[in-house]
């Protein structure tokens, strides 16, 4: 029997990293962006501090890089239980 | 009956208390970050070691993490041969310092990061920003992990 399926988002658990790790499930369809919102939340970090932190991950080989908050986590092809790094977005000084 | 008596801690079992929190977090992404830690006891505070390493050249970090959290820890770096056996006596050398951007030479007799989260950051009203608590950017676990990522791209 033909069963008439429109495709869902496939979702994935990420490992969100920060201190501790936490499991974060995840769309394929979301943006980094809201990945990072849902990470924030998971640390139970006020979401005025989203401007201060950036997502991080290993996408290609083995140095981690920070995410697009406008691209997919589809685009970036994260993987099921793929550990993702809450960071300082702006860790340096200004004015120098 | 005697009520059992109840045991005050000291602040510098309380600021020693925390920085072992902020540690435990450290050994828990070990492997993630590629790190390798110490901690010291240096008596009424501890001295934290992380050992980073990158292609060419290996780095240890010193932070002497005295009144943490009410003063940032003073961040350092140390010749990467002493890592096992270094403790709070150990003398911070400029020579074993990275080079590049947001390293400031101009500020004292050593090099000073200019990244949060550590001491000579925030002094003399260089930067605001350190709170007590400290804010989640600013905490010793994100210090060391801005400055393990600045080693890895953009230090030398």
């Amino acid at each position: 029997m033909a069963v008439d399926e429109k495709r869902k988002p496939k979702t994935i658990e990420l490992v969100i990293v920060y201190g501790v790790n936490k499991e974060l499930e995840v769309s394929e369809s979301e943006t980094i962006l809201e990945v990072k919102k849902e990470a924030l939340a998971l640390f139970e970090i006020d979401e005025s501090e989203l401007g201060n932190f950036v997502l991080r991950a290993k996408v290609q080989g083995d140095k981690d890089e920070q995410l697009d908050e406008a691209r997919t986590v589809e685009s970036y092809k994260l993987h099921n239980k793929q550990k993702v790094t809450l960071a300082a977005g702006t860790p340096f000084g200004e004015g120098r | 009956m005697a009520e059992a008596a109840s045991i005050v801690p000291t602040p510098e079992e309380q600021s020693k208390s925390l920085v072992r929190d902020e540690y435990v977090k450290l050994v828990a992404q070990s492997d993630f970050f590629g790190w390798q830690l110490r901690l010291c006891d240096a008596g009424d505070y501890y001295v934290v070691f992380v050992r980073i390493e990158k292609a060419d050249r290996a780095f240890v970090l010193k932070l002497e993490c005295d009144d943490y959290p009410q003063v940032a820890p003073y961040s350092t770096f140390i010749d990467p041969a002493l890592f096992e056996t270094a403790d709070d006596a150990t003398v911070p050398d400029a020579a074993f310092y990275p080079t590049g951007q947001y390293i400031v030479g101009d500020r004292g007799p050593l090099p000073v990061m200019c990244i949060k989260g550590h001491r000579d950051y925030y002094a003399g009203g260089w930067h605001g920003g350190w709170t007590n608590p400290p804010a989640h950017d600013h905490c010793l676990y994100q210090h060391i992990v801005n400055v393990r990522n600045a080693l890895l791209e953009t230090w030398s």
